[in-house]
């Protein structure tokens, strides 16, 4: 069996992917796609906790987190639409209509 | 042979990860996180737990890549695709600080994953349908129940938000 | 470890030879049948050397055309996603077969093989899950052709499909329940019981309503009349109009492996997999009267030209079923779908608990 600090490195460098992207990309859909690939991260982090001490804790937690992205994304991404509607940008600098 | 089906795993994830936030194209961006979703699956799978790797397939790479699919496919907008990443300043202190969050993670991981160094022997069944499920109904049943109602909560205020008739 | 390897590689190549020639065959079959319903002939003109068998050779004689046509990417699409999306379309169609169990376990020189590709313990999900992938081809063709009526086309397609799966899913659920396991050799297994003593409890005795939902909504997956909506060959312009060559042959291959591996679920499902009804490892019994002994090689074989002929016979069926129909209306689809389907679905896990919580 492969030691498990090799899939929690995989989870690390996914979600240090995903925190780049979200800094510096300005398109709110890929902005969104980081979101996933930051949970993705977290929860590959948890399922190879799981694997380490046996315990099924952390899967359950990978359950409830993809359903918490599934609710994330359908509202994130119908507010998206409706943004789009109104003001024709996905830019995130340019949705600036609360700052001061 | 585990070993190198890990690698092909590891580099096909972080591959098409490092593509979704390079591609120009934002097609090109949600298929390469289709990849990414399905290469951790696969690793969900070697970590014993099957179940949530079929989940990890149904959930993400059939429903909510489905939701971006959409959105890309109605949207015809160009512009992001000239000038991807945010202009000056900003991209160059985004960068620094993913990459500081990113090293002091790595740290965090060294710390926690060198406190437990045996790996634990596992039941057969682990990670199955039935054992999930038998945690999930029992000692998570509340949870459950209250994921139940955010689901709800979410169709009834997407529906409100999309189906608004001007 | 090798032999294993061997072993496993045998698996698929009979599988899947078995497979890609039914495609072959039904894509003549189906003009054949067709012929037959409309009081017609049906091809019988591509001959060689003046042999034409019932015009046998017009799989080979339209392979060897699409092969042949120009292979045309529209200029304004994207010509790597158009590639993509036929080769996801038999990918995902083909990959199904993997978990389908076509024979008991064969038990030959000491060893104990499992008739089944791959014996996942997630079983009937994976089913779900790789089908699911499925809309990706249908959505990426639509969308890489840079055509107003192609994206019309998978947009419906992509509506269809993911209507129709929630139905799907659900009644799969009730099967679940009435074997109490979610793989499909220990469902194909528990078909071999008997009710009362004399009916084989198949999956169509435990679960009649299931049966017909999980069909209609796999017929519906297929994309295949009634519910051809996005494709509709002949008037309203489906995904894959912006397609030609081998390209097109490959949705047209797809959709064939596609009501192949639906007839293989529901074999596997509902109608006894490999089972066939008092014959058991031991022989042909009657049961509390006699048993013939028959001899395990023989039997396996007996089982698994069973689950071929059954597979087959479901392949036919949905040639009949797509030759006598007449297409839904759109709202009618997805009415029939949402409000009726659904609704029943989930009626059906209802009652089927109440049965196993009373009994």
């Amino acid at each position: 069996m492969l030691a498990t600090d090799q899939y929690l490195m995989v989870g690390v460098v996914l979600f240090g992917i995903g925190v780049i992207g979200f800094l510096t990309r300005r398109n709110v859909i890929v902005l969104l796609m980081c979101i996933e690939l930051m949970i993705n991260g977290a929860g590959l982090a948890f399922v190879s906790f799981c694997r380490q001490t046996g315990s099924l804790e952390g899967q359950v937690f990978v359950l409830f987190a993809m359903v918490i992205a599934a609710v994330e994304i359908a509202v994130a991404l119908s507010i998206v639409l409706l943004v789009f509607r109104n003001r024709a940008t996905l830019d995130v600098d340019e949705m600036e209509v609360l700052k001061w | 042979m585990e070993n190198l089906f890990f690698y092909i795993a590891a580099i096909l994830a972080v591959a098409s990860a490092g593509s979704v936030i390079l591609q120009r194209k934002v097609m090109y961006s949600v298929l390469s996180l289709i990849v990414a979703l399905l290469a951790v699956a696969w690793m969900y799978a070697m970590l014993s737990a099957p179940f949530l790797a079929v989940v990890q397939v149904i959930l993400y790479a059939g429903a909510i890549m489905v939701l971006f699919l959409f959105v890309v496919m109605m949207l015809k907008y160009e512009k992001t695709e000239i000038q991807r990443f945010r202009p000056g300043l900003l991209w160059c202190m985004g960068l620094l600080v993913a990459v500081f969050f990113l090293m002091k993670l790595i740290y965090v991981i060294n710390r926690a994953s060198s406190l437990t160094p045996q790996v634990a022997t596992l039941p057969p069944d682990f990670g199955s349908i039935k054992s999930l499920g038998g945690v999930l109904y029992t000692q998570y049943l509340l949870p459950v129940e209250l994921t139940g109602i955010l689901l709800l909560v979410a169709v009834v205020g997407v529906a409100l938000l999309s189906g608004i008739k001007k | 470890m090798y032999l294993d390897v061997i072993i496993t590689l045998l698996k698929i190549a009979i599988v899947f030879g078995f497979v890609l020639n039914v495609a072959a065959i039904l894509s003549w079959a189906e003009r054949k049948q067709s012929a037959v319903m409309q009081d017609r002939i049906g091809a019988n003109r591509a001959d060689v050397l003046g042999f034409r068998i019932f015009g046998l050779f017009h799989p080979i004689a339209d392979t060897i055309k699409m092969l042949t046509k120009e292979d045309w990417v529209p200029p304004a699409g994207d010509a790597f996603v158009h590639t993509l999306a036929p080769f996801l379309a038999l990918f995902t169609a083909l990959v199904v077969f993997a978990v389908i169990p076509f024979g008991d376990t064969l038990h030959i020189a000491g060893r104990d093989i499992p008739l089944q590709i791959a014996d996942l313990n997630v079983g009937i999900l994976f089913i779900v899950a790789f089908g699911g992938l499925g809309f990706y081809s249908v959505v990426l063709a639509g969308w890489s052709s840079e055509n107003k009526y192609s994206l019309l086309g998978s947009i419906r397609a992509a509506a269809q499909l993911i209507s129709y799966e929630l139905a799907l899913g659900l009644s799969i659920v009730g099967i679940v329940m009435a074997y109490g396991s979610i793989e499909l050799d220990d469902i194909a297994r528990g078909q071999g019981q008997y009710v009362l003593g004399v009916i084989p409890y198949w999956g169509i005795v435990a679960q009649p309503l299931g049966f017909i939902l999980f069909f209609t909504a796999a017929m519906a997956e297929t994309k295949r009349v009634p519910f051809d909506l996005p494709e509709s060959e002949s008037e309203i312009i489906g995904y894959f109009t912006e397609y030609s060559g081998m390209k097109f042959g490959a949705f047209w291959m797809g959709e064939f492996i596609e009501v192949i591996s639906v007839a293989g679920v529901v074999t596997a499902l509902y109608f006894g997999g490999w089972q066939i009804p008092f014959l058991s490892n031991q022989g042909v019994f009657i049961p509390g009267l006699f048993t013939i002994p028959l001899p395990h090689l023989l039997v396996v074989l007996l089982q698994v030209s069973a689950f071929g002929l059954k597979v087959l016979f479901f392949c036919w069926f949905m040639l009949l079923v797509r030759w006598t129909l007449p297409r839904f209306r759109y709202d009618q689809l997805m009415a029939f779908g949402w409000k009726f389907m659904v609704p029943l679905a989930l009626v059906n896990i209802a009652v089927t608990g109440l049965i196993k919580y009373v009994f």
